[in-house]
């Protein structure tokens, strides 16, 4: 079998042209003399083209649908002549015998006519009456997105209402590939692809999605979009609420099922248990129901293992230089292998390459390269400022030892390592002597970090004017291009927003042309092509740019500090220069709901619960809402009976009541510091405040709790 | 629209625009067949036949069309009907000018590609999937194993290997109930 499966692979390289000469000969004469390879090809070949059938009969059945359909049309075209005709000729006769014979009965022929006029007319009705159910389906659909925007927006509509309402994030994402969104206030989702359904057809959404996100992590925000952290009666403590919604079009989408999305929820103060909950609106107040599949909580930031590259600081299990295996643990073999490889360019650069490049004094060169899967140095890249020292750096890092390759969970992985070199060029007098002091090297392999950057250009373009994805760009074609740019045999046209090529014919008619008329051309008299090209999101780039750039920088107060800087302080009890709030962690939960979504955790009773009901004066429909001050919580009240009802809520609790009232287009509120207890004896006076004015007071507030 | 500008929208590649105009010259197929006894349904047949052999013959580069579209139509729709109906005697085999051999073999050979397609189209759908992607669509295995989802790109070209094979072994057996 392997060799008649190699001799099928040699077959369909010489269908294709794909052979060299020297092999096609060596082919040719194989024919003449195997019989057994011979029935072989032959065999090959009377498949192939039974294969080609299929493609031709599909063509060929277009072709007949066609001619079928412009024949129809002929024939209703002519009887639709021929009826209008003989209704003219009946009016005519009958005006004709109104006026001249105005007793007589209509002549026979009109009635045949009308007869026959009476099944088109009813055909057209029933096409009518299709056309009315089809908008009525639309309606109906719109209906639907119109009442989850009224959900959306909390009841009813004042003006200050829709001012307070927060704004969501818009952001469009491609369905087609993994997306990674940062929000505004530090919530990352990551979406696969292919992650969404539209809800009515239950088909995968592709193309553009657009997602709506609104974050609530501010209390401000919280109390003034009225939510409340409740489960049915228990408390949760949050680590912060989004509203996430997708749309394409006006359409809103769901995720499809046994998809999720991941999402990071930023935290400076980690707490376990962290679990997804979905919330309802349920008479202006939100409860909030734990996901069901939810309950699994990944601790760690995940790497998509489709990168397969991770970077030498991230990596699990960092890159091993030989000799390193036996350091203690992985951290320790990290920094073995990073003081390795220091010392090995170090100890092996040639420091006199410096002096025939004229330079002198401090110069930075800045190295990369990848250790790959199998711990091999390869990509070797330098920028320096002259090339002999990137030569000497790429000549060097190319000495370097095979490692022990990296690994990300437990799999062999790629990783990138960026390595900036310090070099001391001491150039005072050629005569004087040339010390090769390894100690003028300094390497600090920290600095810097690698990203990448996709980038579109002119082969991009190309290839979505050609409406092809895979369309060969070399350097010829390029060439040629730009040569029919200049003949302007090729033109872009700028119709509003929507760009247009022409493409004259004489492209087409070319020998060996690349071009070719496509289904959805437009074609002018002269025979030029009228082009539109493809939507960018079409034709993936191929071409990503490496770019070095300085590791983030940690802000430690107001000064700016290495990770290993921040880390230490951290760790330092007595260091000041930091706050909780400094450290960005991440809650990484899945969800496979939109909507309403609060990362949260129960709030176990420690101490009593009791009932905490609140009187206060002229009510006016405000909402009061109690903020904890040793936990991230805040729960609703309900008014009944001249009374705001708490339910049960745990007794001597350090709390703050926040109390807004909406009147006439104005926003009054008051603050209460008090402790839960029965029958509380508090009271607010409310004052009058802008939306801006309101949200620095509940900031003040918050650092009060803090 | 004159046979040169047919022949040219084949040459652009636009094949289902140039088979829709020779599609004019059905009716007159359809006569053909109907006066040798055929019914409809059959003209249909034989002028599919008759426009894939041409298409076929357009590919090869040695085929110039010495007569008109409708000529050649014709003779092959003639030579496919005759096959169908096993009427050609040996007498007129004999008589058959230069050219109208070349039709006719043409026709005879079409038939062994007929038993491919539909050995083809008896294996699974999932192997007629592969193979079309492999053979018309040329995509790479790497490209196949991504779009049908296989593992890796080794294992889509063994499951292209074993589904060729199966198809082939149809292609044997038809062709031997065929012979016999």
């Amino acid at each position: 079998m392997e060799t008649n499966s190699t001799n099928i692979d040699l077959i369909n390289a010489f269908l294709n042209n794909e052979l060299a000469q020297e092999d096609r000969t060596d082919f040719e004469s194989k024919i003449q003399k195997d019989s057994a390879f011979k029935a072989l090809y032959e065999e090959h070949v009377v498949f192939i083209k039974g294969l080609e059938r299929i493609q031709v009969k599909k063509d060929i059945s277009k072709a007949k649908q066609t001619y079928n359909l412009r024949k129809w049309i002929k024939i209703s075209g002519v009887s639709l002549v021929a009826i209008l005709a003989l209704v003219m000729l009946v009016v005519w006769v009958f005006k004709a015998s109104e006026t001249a014979y105005d007793s007589q009965d209509p002549p026979k022929q009109s009635l045949i006519i009308v007869s026959d006029s009476i099944p088109i007319s009813k055909s057209k009705t029933e096409t009518d009456s299709i056309t009315i159910d089809e908008s009525t389906k639309t309606t109906s659909s719109q209906d639907t997105y119109v009442t989850s925007a009224v959900k959306q927006t909390y009841g009813s509509l004042s003006s200050t209402q829709k001012q307070l309402q927060k704004r969501a994030q818009k952001i469009k994402i491609n369905t087609e590939k993994d997306t990674i969104i940062t929000c505004s206030e530090g919530t990352v989702l990551h979406i696969k692809k292919e992650s969404f359904v539209n809800p009515n057809t239950g088909s995968i959404v592709t193309g553009p999605v657009d997602l709506y996100v609104t974050e609530y992590y501010e209390l401000s925000d919280i109390l003034l979009a009225k939510l409340s952290t409740v489960s049915n009666d228990q408390q949760l403590e949050t680590g912060g609420m989004l509203y996430i919604e997708a749309k394409q079009g006006d359409t809103s989408v769901d995720v499809r099922p046994n998809a999720s999305i991941d999402i990071m929820f930023p935290t400076s103060d980690k707490k376990p248990g962290m679990q997804l909950f979905d919330g309802q609106w349920n008479d202006d107040t939100i409860n909030w129901t734990l996901q069901s599949q939810a309950d699994e909580l990944i601790e760690d930031i995940e790497i998509e293992e489709g990168l397969i590259e991770v970077p030498f600081n991230v990596v699990e299990v960092a890159p091993i230089f030989p000799g390193c295996e036996n350091s203690i643990d992985n951290d320790a073999r990290k920094q073995c292998t990073k003081e390795a490889i220091s010392q090995f360019i170090t100890r092996n650069f040639n420091t006199d390459i410096g002096f025939g490049t004229g330079l002198s004094g401090q110069q930075r060169l800045t190295s990369f390269f990848k250790i790959d899967n199998n711990g091999n140095v390869g990509f070797i890249q330098t920028n320096a400022p002259h090339p002999t020292l990137s030569q000497e750096a790429n000549r060097v890092l190319g000495l370097l030892p095979q490692m022990i390759p990296g690994k990300q969970r437990g799999r062999n992985v790629t990783v990138p390592y960026s390595l900036p070199i310090n070099l001391f060029i001491d150039n005072k007098g050629i005569s004087s002597n040339i010390t090769r002091d390894s100690s003028l090297i300094q390497l600090n392999p920290r600095d810097f970090d690698t990203i990448y950057v996709t980038r579109r250009g002119i082969t991009e373009r190309i290839r979505e004017i050609m409406h092809d994805k895979d369309f060969q760009v070399d350097s010829l074609f390029l060439e040629q291009w730009e040569q029919y740019k200049k003949q302007r045999l090729i033109r872009e046209i700028n119709a509003s927003n929507d760009s247009r090529y022409i493409l004259r014919k004489s492209l087409f008619e070319m020998t060996d042309s690349k071009f070719k008329i496509l289904e959805d051309d437009s074609i002018t008299r002269g025979g030029h092509v009228i082009r539109i090209p493809w939507d960018s999101l079409k034709v993936p780039t191929t071409s990503r740019i490496m770019r070095i750039v300085p590791k983030q920088r940690f802000s430690a107060g107001r000064e700016s500090v290495s990770e290993e800087d921040f880390l230490t302080r951290l760790e330092d009890e007595g260091d000041t220069t930091l706050s909780s709030r400094d450290v960005t962690n991440y809650y990484m939960l899945k969800t496979s709901n939109l909507g309403w979504i609060n990362c949260d955790r129960f709030i176990n009773g420690r101490s009593k619960r009791i009932k905490y009901k609140l009187k206060i004066k002229n009510p006016d429909g405000a909402v009061v809402s109690m903020v904890f001050k040793s936990y991230n919580s805040v729960l609703p009240s309900w008014y009944r009976n001249g009374a705001y009802d708490f339910q049960n809520v745990l007794e001597n609790e350090q709390v703050i009541l926040v109390a807004i009232k909406r009147k006439e287009g104005k926003l009054y509120y008051d603050v209460i510091e008090t402790q839960t207890e029965v029958n509380p004896n508090v009271d607010f006076n409310f004052k009058e405040v802008s939306v801006e004015e309101f949200k620095s007071k509940i900031e003040d507030l918050k650092n009060l709790i803090e | 629209m004159s046979d040169q500008d047919i022949l040219k929208l084949f040459k652009n590649g636009q094949r289902d625009k140039a088979f829709a105009k020779l599609y004019q010259l059905y009716p007159r197929i359809e006569k053909l067949i109907l006066s040798k006894g055929g019914n409809k349904a059959d003209a249909n047949d034989v002028f599919q036949e008759a426009l894939i052999i041409l298409n076929r013959n357009l590919e090869s580069s040695n085929f110039k069309l010495t007569s008109s579209f409708y000529t050649y139509l014709y003779s092959v729709s003639r030579f496919v009907w005759s096959d169908i109906q096993k009427q050609m005697t040996k007498k007129e085999l004999h008589q058959l000018d230069g050219h109208e051999v070349q039709v006719f073999q043409n026709v005879i050979e079409e038939k062994k590609y007929q038993i491919a397609e539909h050995a083809f189209l008896e294996i699974g759908k999932r192997c007629q999937q592969l193979l079309q992607l492999f053979y018309h669509k040329a995509m790479s295995f790497k490209e196949i194993a991504q779009v049908m989802q296989f593992n890796s790109s080794k294992i889509a070209k063994n499951q292209k290997y074993k589904c060729l094979q199966k198809a082939k072994d149809i292609y044997q057996t038809k062709l031997k109930s065929v012979e016999s």
